[in-house]
């Protein structure tokens, strides 16, 4: 009789087994890829993670970057549109890129005892619409989120437009419409997509202040770009002007009678090939309801700022990534009992390694902390998490990625001063066609 | 209620969607892989160890058929693997740069050289005959289709009622400035059998 205990051992065996070692047969691209005949690897490290030319492709309006040898001309952006590829449909969308995923959750939480829960799930179904309006600088990009998080539940999180001037070497753009924070912005280790299924907790972390760094905000972005011979130095600096967020933390997309706007700057430092450094800030203010639908219910208008660096360094022949980001938070915070106003500080951070075995087979490990610092509070609490996770392409051009992942996140909370842990283990497979 | 249906719905939809995908994916792998690798166990060791390094870098990005199929001059192939060179995300170094332009003249000069021959000793003189296996001789298809089959991006179907045998010819050898199409170093004869089959590419 064998105990449930090593059934599941003996199942996330098979399963990572069948991940690591399973076929490498099939093969298709997506809308990009297909547009130029290309793998993923082109752009990825291993999808979704951007290497430096999935950067660059985004920073200029959606064309590949052409070579920058020294001594020869530069292409105008102008140039890059007339040498595209035929407009088609096949070519600007996809409307498969999905995630299966198994996931076993055990949580425990002080004073309650432990849950556990499984599931076999479409983890995520997206669709994308993204290229540029022929013969000219204007380029689009939208997304639809059909499933999230294993629910059915369509959104829009990018759909904007822009325009993109100048050289491939000095290249600027703006857009305007809704955009994930990621989009355009960030090295390696200040992108949100990463080799494990979490991101770091620095970007995921929801405050009492219902404030959390990943989110597609409406506005209008803008951003400049210059590129070193071979591309052997990137800069690039980006700064948007958002609606910010409702009290609940959701994006505004409409009209609201928040009378300000957010402002979020980044700027990058890519060292070829893959290493580089970017510093993030954000400013905001947002209507935050405390106590909400009970009969003390009130609002007050709460800043919210953010400053960050985030930093990646390659070693040992581009094969080992060494990975680290800081966030400081300093919100503005009002007791729900007293009203008594305050601030809600969290220094957070995170290291991370990433080892390229082969192309297309990479092993990862993160460890996250973040202190949160409430006045008022009886003391500062910590969240710890750690993760760890293998990410296998199971076909030549990296379009099928296989993932399995196991973590442990534990802390308290910063209100109630309750602890919790939970145990993860997740075995996903995504389909980019 | 209405939620679980639709969940349902969502999952048997995005079941039926996968496994079609996948099967293309299948199809599309098949003929992918047959036009990725040659043959080189007779090569000697030293270009057996270039290739290696040739199929290691420059699959990365763009797979090898394009590579394998495509003819150029050695000039050519340097340029090429310079441009390459530059490219944003190139791990391509100076030293590999080096053995992958070894592989690729001695390639040249060998396996596509005897094709080439025998394209012409086996279609004797039916210019427009030999000029289709050219075609697919000089890798024409890893960037034109005819007839639907290719890349599809850039179709020459009809080619043949808008372009003279000149332009054709100078088109191949010297493309306008700013074209993605590299010059072709193409003897005359092939040139000539090319055109020849270029030209029955007519619209219908």
């Amino acid at each position: 009789m064998i105990s449930r205990n090593r059934f599941v051992f003996l199942a996330c065996a098979v399963a990572s087994l069948l991940v690591i070692l399973g076929p490498r047969q099939a093969s298709a691209v997506p809308q990009y890829a297909r547009r130029y005949g290309i793998t993923c690897y082109a752009c990825h490290t291993i999808p979704p993670v951007l290497n430096q030319q999935g950067y660059m492709f985004q920073r200029l309006g959606h064309h590949l970057p052409p070579a920058l040898e020294v001594s020869k001309p530069v292409q105008r952006i102008l140039d890059l549109v007339r040498k595209e590829r035929e407009w088609t449909v096949a070519n600007n969308a996809s409307f498969a890129v999905a995630d299966f995923n198994y996931s076993a959750q055990r949580s425990t939480q002080e004073g309650q005892g432990s849950t556990s829960t499984s599931a076999i799930q479409v983890g995520s179904w997206n669709a994308y619409f993204g290229g540029w309006v022929p013969d000219t600088n204007f380029f689009y990009f939208a997304e639809m989120d059909i499933v999230a998080g294993g629910e059915t539940n369509v959104d829009l999180p990018n759909a904007h437009i822009g325009y993109v001037g100048g050289t491939a070497k000095s290249s600027w753009y703006g857009t305007v419409g809704r955009e994930h924070l990621q989009i355009a912005q960030g090295t390696r280790a200040a992108q949100v997509y990463s080799l494990l299924p979490s991101a770091p907790l620095v970007f995921e972390n929801t405050g009492p202040t219902n404030f959390v760094f990943d989110q597609s905000p409406v506005g209008i972005a803008g951003g400049y770009t210059w590129a070193s011979s071979k591309y052997k130095n990137i800069f690039g600096i980006n700064a948007k002007l958002t609606n910010g967020d409702n009290a609940d933390g959701s994006e505004i997309l409409g009209a609201s009678n928040k009378n300000s706007k957010d402002i979020w700057v980044d700027a990058d430092w890519w060292y070829a090939p893959e290493s580089g450094i970017s510093f993030v800030t954000y400013q905001g203010k947002k209507n935050q309801t405390q106590n909400s639908g009970l009969s003390n219910e009130f609002t007050y208008n709460a800043r919210i700022r953010r400053e960050g660096v985030f930093a990646n360094y390659m070693i040992g022949r581009d094969k080992v990534d060494l990975l680290g980001g800081y966030l400081h938070g300093n919100d503005d915070w009002q007791d729900p009992a007293t009203q008594t106003p305050g601030t809600y500080q969290t220094n957070g951070g995170f290291g991370e390694v990433n080892y390229y075995v082969w192309r297309g087979l990479a092993l990862a490990g993160r460890y996250d902390r973040l202190k949160q610092d409430l006045t008022g509070a009886l003391r500062p609490t910590t969240l710890e998490q750690w993760q760890v996770g293998a990410e296998r392409a199971l076909t030549p051009t990296g379009n099928i990625v296989g993932r399995i992942a196991a973590g442990n996140s534990h802390g308290v909370d910063p209100i109630a001063f309750t602890g919790s842990a939970t145990r993860t283990f997740e075995a996903d497979i995504q389909f980019s066609f | 209620m209405r939620q679980i249906v639709l969940r349902r719905l969502a999952l048997a939809a995005s079941l039926t969607a996968l496994l079609a995908l996948g099967t293309s994916a299948v199809a599309q792998f098949g003929k992918h892989s047959a036009e990725e690798k040659i043959n080189v166990s007779s090569y000697p060791a030293n270009i057996q160890s270039n290739y290696k390094v040739f199929a290691n870098k420059c699959s990365e990005c763009h797979g090898l058929a394009s590579s394998l199929k495509q003819s150029r001059s050695p000039e050519g192939w340097t340029a090429e693997v310079r441009r390459m060179q530059a490219m944003a995300s190139s791990h391509i170094n100076d030293s590999e740069a080096g053995e992958i332009l070894k592989f690729l003249a001695y390639d040249e000069s060998h396996r596509k050289a005897a094709s080439r021959e025998a394209i012409s000793a086996n279609t004797g003189n039916a210019p427009e005959v030999a000029g289709r296996q050219m075609f697919e001789s000089y890798g024409c298809s890893s960037c034109h289709s005819v007839a639907g089959v290719g890349n599809t991006s850039s179709a020459l179907d009809g080619i043949g009622s808008k372009r003279t045998a000149e332009e054709l010819k100078r088109l191949i050898v010297s493309p306008p400035s700013g074209s993605t199409m590299p010059p072709m170093s193409v003897p005359d004869k092939d040139l000539e059998n090319l055109v020849a089959y270029l030209l029955t590419l007519k619209n219908r």
